[in-house]
């Protein structure tokens, strides 16, 4: 087995941190979005802050999610980590259905993953679609909205140019689903490496162990 | 020099002050007194000018009190007492500077037979607070918590506005007698002023029971660690009851209707003196919850001598008459989002009494400090001329409906000459009442019974205009919600989002195979939770699937 440092420190501070505020954001959302959850939570035996407390700290969560959107975002673009691990490649595209076909199927008749973490890419076309595409702009879509929510007399005129409360608050909770989805299958994922949780490891220490043979072959493709 | 101070000392010991009768004089013969001689330290010739030298005459004058207590003197010179020829002495002793006598020494068999709630009068208040006139009178509630015990500011004046109106005392009553069993409240109706001026005649009344011209204040203090004392609604303590005089103005008395209509005879009017006019109600009350129970007759939650008829009641006047028995009403609404914000906009049979017609009534209001109050007539007079109509000044083209223009005008012109202190809220409350209110135990808390287009008050928009002696509601257009001012719409109009039920579901089963298009019609804006629900339960059940087979299937 090889040792591939693949997380820096400050992706795994930010990650742990952001996950702490999404588990946050998901729990008062729904308590936001059906109102009596908490009754229904104290039923099973569970505690759950009041409805007022509920909207204060969404809010405020919410904005230190976006402060930590603005951070991943710079700290990727500028330590060249977004051209290196995120940005989606032509190249891409062949390996995309082979990866999808080893999660369907090769996983199953014993194939070897057809990709590789390495420092130099740590994400396979998949991952890049979801992590460097489709999640910034659902993140983006989530915040703008979430800010718009924050103060709707103070953004008044932006809400009524965006076509209404009604219409912002679709927005946010179409992708809010998409975000849950995403972290319910992300969630999934962490259990795919080598040993069930090697992926949570390797986010908290840095490095994921590597079969050598692997950690070559994918050198050599 | 020697010769002016010889001269000056035989002044001095020859001048009338070394003549005058010491103290000690007087009571060398009038013994009895060397006692009791105590008014306020002065000496007995202060008083007794007369006597100069001795021996002094066998019977000298009378002093008089008025040198010194001209203020009471005088105002007793007014008093029935005076008009009797009752004196100072009569009631003051003279020599001890107190009072000996006080009024039961002479009133002992005042009986006050024709006084209403005779024993509840008489064991709370002064004889002054009737008979004289006070120079300060108010009720003070003391609440007494158990030991260790304490209530937070917020519990006692929930909206922190400074002033404990019946529905925040209702809520506190009920508080104190779950959460503090041991605890009391002591009540004093206190008044103090001239007690020398006393009438013959008592107040109406309507003094107090009315205009208030006593205990026009209330102050509850709550003891303990945590102690403070707030401002509080007097009515609730003295309820309204209006003179003979002002029962013309009341909603009977403007229908002609004559005391003896109704007091046929000393015992309380029952239900079936109401019945008389008003039998189709009491048919639907009737059959109600509270009907079918006995539990409040029409008296309990109607005053027939009110002069503000119940349509004249704002939200929270009317929940005071449902939380006098239902006082645990905020505890019940627990489930509620912003419970206490909810009841400063809602009444309740806006949700108890579904057959009623409910109706969003706007109405102008000031803020004062942190404190908004309803515009009243005054108000508008002050702002446009005396004896105003102000329907004819918002409707200026005497249409039937108000618009929003109109609305918007009279709000920019009170703001220019009320320094921008007026807004406009809205209140939900029942414009058409139904006395059914047997709809207990409402488990749809569905926020958008409230907060969505469909809401039935959007049909039924009113502009509370205040006139001379009642209100009126003026019907408003529709399109003001959408035109002007934005933000009195969106308060209440915010989101509005359908929730998901389990009629849906059970519709999604039914009703979606045959006619899946017309089921998703039916949905709207809960498309969004169903689909998101469902691909979440699809995601979940794939990757258990997939978990399953890696555990099972895979060959290493």
């Amino acid at each position: 087995m090889k040792k591939v440092y693949l997380h820096t420190l400050t992706i795994r501070v930010w990650h742990w941190i952001n996950a702490a505020i999404i588990i946050l954001l998901t729990i008062t959302g729904i308590h936001l979005r059906a109102p009596g959850t908490e009754e229904v939570a104290k039923s099973l035996g569970l505690w759950l802050p009041g409805y007022t407390a509920a909207v204060l700290i969404h809010k405020y969560a919410g904005f230190a999610m976006t402060a930590a959107f603005i951070f991943w975002i710079t700290y990727i673009l500028i330590s060249g980590s977004f051209r290196k691990h995120y940005l989606f490649r032509l190249s891409d595209i062949p390996v995309m259905g082979r990866q999808a076909r080893y999660y369907v199927i090769g996983l199953f008749n014993g194939e070897k993953n057809p990709f590789v973490s390495t420092p130099e890419g740590k994400f396979n076309p998949l991952q890049k679609l979801t992590y460097g595409a489709a999640m910034p702009v659902i993140l983006f879509a989530l915040i703008v909205t979430g800010i718009l929510f924050s103060d709707i007399f103070y953004f008044r005129d932006e809400i009524e140019r965006l076509g209404g409360v009604r219409m912002i608050d679709t927005l946010h909770v179409i992708a809010a689903y998409l975000c849950l989805l995403n972290f319910l299958v992300h969630l999934y994922m962490t259990t795919m490496g080598h040993h069930i949780f090697d992926h949570i490891k390797s986010m908290i220490v840095g490095y994921e162990e590597v079969a050598e043979e692997e950690a070559e072959h994918t050198q050599a493709s | 020099m020697r010769r002016l101070v010889i001269l000056l000392l035989v002044i001095f010991f020859a001048s009338p002050i070394w003549a005058f009768p010491t103290h000690e004089d007087c009571t060398d013969c009038h013994g009895k007194l060397k006692k009791s001689i105590s008014h306020q330290g002065i000496s007995c010739n202060d008083c007794h000018t007369e006597i100069t030298a001795f021996p002094h005459k066998e019977k000298p004058a009378h002093p008089t009190c008025n040198k010194c207590h001209s203020k009471a003197t005088d105002s007793f010179k007014k008093s029935f007492h005076n008009a009797r020829g009752i004196v100072c002495l009569d009631c003051h002793s003279a020599h001890s500077g107190t009072v000996t006598k006080s009024c039961t020494s002479c009133h002992s068999r005042a009986t006050h037979e024709k006084l209403p709630s005779r024993a509840k009068h008489l064991a709370t208040l002064n004889c002054l607070a009737c008979h004289g006139i006070p120079e300060k009178s108010g009720i003070t509630a003391t609440i007494k918590l158990p030991a260790g015990a304490s209530l937070d500011r917020k519990d006692v004046d929930s909206d922190g506005k400074g002033f404990v109106d019946k529905t925040e005392w209702h809520t506190l009553e009920y508080l104190l007698e779950h959460k503090f069993p041991n605890s009391t409240i002591d009540r004093q109706y206190w008044s103090y002023g001239n007690i020398h001026n006393i009438r013959k005649k008592p107040v109406d009344c309507s003094d107090c029971h009315d205009k208030r011209t006593r205990f026009a204040t209330a102050t509850a203090k709550l003891n303990g660690e945590s102690g403070y004392s707030v401002q509080i609604d007097p009515g609730i303590f003295i309820p309204e009851f209006p003179s003979l005089l002002d029962f013309k103005k009341t909603v009977h008395g403007k229908q002609g209707v004559t005391c003896t209509d109704c007091h046929t005879s000393q015992e309380k009017i029952s239900d079936g003196v109401c019945t008389l006019c008003h039998g189709k109600v009491y048919n639907t009350y009737k059959h109600s919850l509270h009907g079918r129970r006995n539990s409040a007759a029409c008296t309990d939650c109607h005053n027939p001598h009110l002069i503000k008829s119940y349509k004249e009641y704002n939200a929270k006047e009317r929940i005071a008459v449902c939380s006098h028995c239902h006082k645990n009403y905020i505890s019940k609404h627990k489930w509620l989002p912003n419970t206490t914000l909810h009841f400063q906009y809602l009444e309740c049979t806006s949700c108890h009494s579904p057959g009623s017609e409910k109706s969003m009534v706007f109405f102008f209001q000031k803020k004062s400090g942190d404190k908004k109050t309803a515009l009243t007539y005054r108000d508008f007079e002050r702002a446009f001329g005396h004896d105003i109509e102000v329907r004819s000044v918002i409707d200026k083209y005497a249409e039937d409906i108000l618009k929003g223009n109109d609305i918007g005008n009279i709000l920019k012109y009170l703001n220019k000459k009320m320094d921008n202190s007026v807004s406009i809220d809205a209140e939900i409350v029942v414009t058409k009442v139904h006395h059914d209110y047997s709809v207990t135990r409402l488990k749809e808390k569905s926020c958008v019974v409230c907060h969505s287009s469909q809401a039935s008050f959007y049909n039924s928009l009113y502009l509370n205009i205040p006139g001379k002696e009642e209100h009126v509601y003026a019907p408003v257009k529709g399109t003001l919600l959408s035109t002007y001012p934005l933000s009195m719409a969106m308060d209440i109009y915010l989101l509005g989002e359908q929730k998901i039920t389990r009629d849906d579901i059970s519709a999604l089963i039914h009703k979606a195979p045959e006619n899946l298009r017309s089921y998703i019609t039916g949905l709207g804006f809960k498309l969004i939770d169903l689909v998101g629900i469902g691909l979440l339960i699809l995601a979940f059940l794939g990757c258990m699937v997939h978990a399953l087979l890696r555990i099972l299937v895979v060959k290493r």
